[in-house]
């Protein structure tokens, strides 16, 4: 797990800017910090998978853009991660402290869960023989957040990893990440350009890579 | 069949295995509430219980892990019903253990339930589950749902109730739990506490050593059969499994069962391994500390309780807590806590104040901010009660006095609690004046308190600061109390140190040098403000001097630094222009503050310093803000650094003279906890001269109307990250038009956009901070916004 610098500007708006000395100073204190306070934890759940379901198990993925994603596939990873809910008592601390610093070290939060499911989907590539797909999360695309409720229950992740998810569907920590990864068929190919933004057709997200 | 709380002081009691799991292996479908189960087809639920009574165990679980309301809904009681009435008729002579687990939402702060929704849901469970043999409340990891989870099922049935949490390899739970907080919680509360789930019996050996050495309460263990891979196999067999119980059992654990992935075999070889044993006994060595969910202070030596978080004699904060605003004490617990303070003192006694709800609200509040234990302070028994309860930890209750009428009331929440308690030597005679007087009245208290249950590591006897200024010879019989009481009794003992000089000038060495005296005849509390480097100076150098600081090693590490000649140099001292205000603020540098502070003694009136510097300075920063010449991150910090030059100026105006240019409520909504952006707006308005009324995140609509009809307020920003929350945003809209008409609403988030807003029913679309000044302006002082009204 890291934080990326350039990954944590493009959180925080930057579009060039000169960086002053307190700004420059409060990026790396609060990366430090958060890389201090995180204790990332993850669970994963392999599933048979066909037609925008997931076999035995009653959960049928709603909204067109899973199922396009998943085309090709026969099982899938669920896969849910937090960096913890420390994360989340140091950023009210903070915020009592230094508004300017909360702001950064929730950027910096918000980095690191990625990074980390980075990782941990390397390592399962790794551990599969089969080729994964980039992971896809519930609010990508039409893919509805109302899903995190079934891979949480699927995964256990209240009693396996402490991430609870609300009437409303959020999760607790909220430096939470749910997503579904696909493994390919033997013999289908990953198409090329696969990024998780490439894949997403939400083109006027604020957050997009791709976009200038 | 025998009695639960008997058989484990007979030997040693084997709980079954794992449910969901086996359940998996018979291939039955279960869905996402597998109890339902119980209710739709019981015969594989049934075949599961008759595997491990035949295996051994003394103890079925019911199939209600996820029976509660909040998971299996409506149907929650008739599934609980069902299961119990299932357990006992396929295992009749066995006890039947009522399985609860946790409620799969967050509790607050984290999350958004309440003690109160937890304590209903298990409330409701455990009557549901009355004719099982004893509940087990297991695999929790939050401790504000687990102490709502125990409270509710000893006040709602006669059952034992055991208690188990989980907890990972850096033996914590996922919410930062540790063993010595969870056993200082729980053991008041439980019958039997324990660890299940999460490790397999390896890992969780050192857990489970930890706790033996944490509670006087019989201890169960359940432990995984190792970690699940992503094909749902567990690793541990049942011979492996049941060693490592055998270990358990000569360290001292009572009972003994199997989590995920166990299975009849695990239980079976269990039974063999264990037999007829009888329990090792296990020594208790953690005594004298309190704690909070996360931090256990251990009153080993001298410990510092932060008294500033008091209303008495300090009228900002008296002002602050009848209206309700709990932020004001938010610098007094963080600059405490950094000031090197081990507990702090939490006071909210003001005569017509709603004492039993600012107490518990402050409690709740300082506990966000810090993790240092706390102590209640409280005469009142019912706030002290409530504070208590909505307590994540074991508190100070400060305190009672030799009064009949003071033990008889408080104690029993002492001990119910779990509480540590000051006992203060007067009685309904006044202060006494001798030293024997006080011994008399410190004895009384701890047997009282030994009568109650509370032994006397929990008591910690105050002899009394007096007024040397009136009292003279009184200072020194306080200080031989203290070495009396310390030779005769186990006890810990606690001072107000400060009321010592009370009335002389340069009070500070007084009380620095009673101080000292006091940590010599045996002071091990002092009350004090830890913010004067004087008294935390005169610990520091009693703790080199007694012994307590081994090597001097915390001394050293402490002072070496400060006895350099140069300050750090801090990286917000950059700039050859540092001593100009708008310098400092549009690069946001902490020297604003000084440089505001340089203006104002130069005789700059405090309102042509924000109208001619300040003002000018933040327009600037919004303008290049808006501009794109710089990003958000500067934008805040140029507000904290401007935030520095109006605590000049509030410290130098009285307050009816204060700036207060409008008051605004903000609010993230209901069911909503992303408050960032919320916060942000906060910190922006507030350095515009306006007042605001921060009600924070996940606020019912109707708290909003309160605080807008209540204070009269003209303008009121809500908050929503979520599409799913933007609904109860509407429904806060349209309660606020409807009772509060005349009150402008402006919204901002993530997902909303100037028609969403619209549709929704606000006044003001926010794209960002900037906007919201702008509004902010129109509303209070008419200046033209130029941002479009969307409704009205």
């Amino acid at each position: 797990m890291k934080i990326d610098r350039a990954e944590l500007l493009r959180y925080l708006g930057w579009r060039g800017q000169p960086l002053d000395g307190v700004t420059s100073d409060s990026l790396e204190r609060m990366s430090a910090r958060c890389l201090e306070v995180a204790a990332p934890r993850s669970v994963v759940r392999k599933f048979a998978y066909a037609n925008g379901a997931l076999s035995d198990t009653g959960v049928k993925f709603e909204g067109s853009d899973i199922v396009g994603y998943l085309s090709g596939v026969d099982e899938v990873y669920l896969i849910a991660a937090t960096v913890g809910a420390g994360i989340e008592r140091e950023l009210t601390r903070l915020t009592a402290v230094s508004r300017t610093d909360a702001l950064i070290f929730d950027a910096a939060a918000s980095c690191a869960i990625e990074s980390y499911l980075d990782e941990r989907a390397e390592e399962l590539e790794k551990e599969c023989s089969r080729i994964l797909l980039p992971r896809f999360s519930c609010g990508y695309g039409d893919f509805p957040i109302s899903a995190q409720k079934d891979i949480c229950a699927l995964l256990n992740t209240p009693t396996r990893i402490g991430v609870c998810v609300d009437e409303n569907y959020t999760l607790s920590p909220l430096k939470s990440v749910t997503a579904v990864i696909g493994i390919l068929k033997e013999g289908e190919t990953r198409k090329a350009c696969a990024s998780r933004c490439a894949l997403c057709a939400k083109t006027d997200c604020a957050y997009r890579r791709d976009k200038r | 069949m025998k009695d639960f709380l008997q058989l484990i002081k007979e030997r040693i009691v084997i709980f079954d295995g794992a449910f969901g799991t086996m359940l998996e292996a018979s291939g039955v479908k279960t869905g996402t509430v597998p109890e339902m189960l119980v209710l739709t087809d019981p015969e594989p639920v049934k075949a599961v219980h008759r595997a491990y009574a035949e295996a051994g165990a003394d103890v079925i679980s019911t199939d209600t892990f996820g029976a509660n309301v909040l998971k299996a809904g409506e149907k929650s009681d008739e599934i609980i019903r069902a299961a119990v009435k299932l357990a006992r008729e396929a295992a009749p002579d066995k006890i039947i253990a009522l399985d609860l687990g946790p409620t799969g939402q967050m509790a607050e702060p984290v999350g958004t339930m309440t003690f109160e929704e937890a304590y209903n849901v298990y409330a409701r469970a455990v009557k549901a589950g009355s004719e099982a043999d004893v509940v087990l409340i297991e695999t929790m990891s939050d401790l504000t749902e687990l102490r709502a989870a125990l409270l509710a099922a000893k006040e709602n049935s006669s059952l034992p109730v055991i208690a188990s949490m989980t907890f990972d390899e850096n033996m914590r739970t996922f919410t930062g739990v540790s063993v010595e907080c969870y056993a200082l919680a729980a053991t008041p509360l439980a019958d039997v506490i324990g660890v299940n789930c999460s490790l397999g019996p390896k890992q969780l050996l050192p857990v489970v050593k930890k706790l033996l050495a944490s509670t006087d309460k019989p201890v169960i263990v359940q432990a995984n059969a190792g970690l699940p891979d992503p094909e749902g196999r567990y690793s541990v067999g049942a011979e492996e499994f049941a060693r490592y119980c055998l270990e358990y059992a000569e360290s001292g654990v009572n009972v003994i069962g199997g989590c995920c992935g166990t299975t009849p075999a695990h239980i079976a070889e269990i039974k063999k391994v264990i037999g007829e044993r009888k329990p090792a006994p296990h020594l208790c060595e953690l005594k004298y500390a309190v704690s909070s969910a996360t931090r256990c202070v251990r009153i080993d030596g001298v410990r510092i309780i932060g008294e500033r978080i008091n209303p008495t004699g300090k009228k900002a904060m008296k002002a602050a807590l009848l209206a309700g605003d709990l932020d004001y004490v938010t610098g007094q617990a963080v600059e405490q806590t950094e000031a090197g303070a081990d507990i702090l003192d939490v006071n909210a006694g003001l005569p017509g104040i709603d004492e039993k709800k600012v107490l518990t609200a402050l409690v709740k509040h300082v506990s966000k901010i810090t993790d240092l234990p706390l102590q209640i302070d409280s005469s009142d028994p019912q706030a002290l009660e409530s504070a208590l309860r909505a307590y994540n930890g074991k508190a100070i209750v400060n305190s009672v006095n030799g009064e009949d009428a003071s033990l008889d009331r408080i104690l029993p929440l002492v001990k119910k609690y779990g509480s540590a308690v000051i006992g203060l030597t007067i009685d309904e005679k006044g202060i006494p004046k001798t030293v024997e007087e006080r011994i008399a009245i410190a004895e009384k208290i701890i047997a009282r308190a030994k009568a109650c249950g509370i032994p006397e590591e929990d008591v910690y006897i105050d002899c009394l600061t007096l007024t040397v200024a009136a009292e003279q010879a009184q200072v020194k019989n306080t200080l031989e109390a203290i070495r009396l009481i310390k030779a005769a009794h186990p006890v810990k003992t606690v001072l107000g140190v400060s009321n010592v000089s009370f009335g002389l000038p340069s009070r500070t060495v007084v009380n620095a040098a009673f101080l000292t005296a006091a940590m010599w005849a045996g002071l091990d509390l002092a009350i004090i403000n830890p913010n004067i480097t004087e008294m935390t100076e005169a610990v520091d150098a009693f703790k080199v001097l007694s012994g307590e600081d081994a090597n001097c090693a915390a001394y050293s590490a402490k002072y070496a630094a400060a006895s350099g000649a140069k300050a750090p140099v801090n990286a917000n001292h950059a700039g050859a222009a540092c001593g100009d205000v708008t310098y400092c603020i549009r690069k946001g540098l902490s020297d604003a503050g000084k440089a505001a502070a340089k203006l104002l003694d130069e005789g700059v009136a405090p309102l042509t310093l924000v109208n001619d510097y300040l003002i000018p300075a933040l327009n600037a920063v919004g303008d290049d803000y808006e501009s794109g010449k710089i990003f958000l991150p500067q934008l805040i910090s140029a507000a904290d650094a401007a935030k520095l030059c109006f605590d000049e100026v509030r410290a130098r105006m009285s307050a009816d003279n204060a700036i207060n240019r409008g008051t605004i409520a903000l609010a993230t909504v209901k069911g909503d906890v992303h408050d960032i952006g919320k916060n942000i707006v906060r910190t922006v308005l507030e350095n515009y001269g306006y007042e605001i009324v921060d009600l924070g995140k996940n606020v019912e609509p109707q708290t909003v109307v309160d605080a807008v009809k209540a204070r009269g307020i003209k303008l009121c920003g809500l908050s929503a990250l979520m599409t799913t929350t933007v609904k109860n945003m509407e429904d806060t809209i349209r309660l606020l038009k409807s009772e509060c008409p005349r009150c402008a609403v402006m919204v901002g988030g993530a997902v909303l956009t100037e028609e969403y807003a619209r549709d929704i029913g606000a006044d003001y679309y926010c794209k960002d901070a900037s906007t919201d000044v702008k509004i902010a302006k129109e509303i209070f002082e008419g200046v033209p916004s130029g941002i479009t009204k969307l409704n009205g």
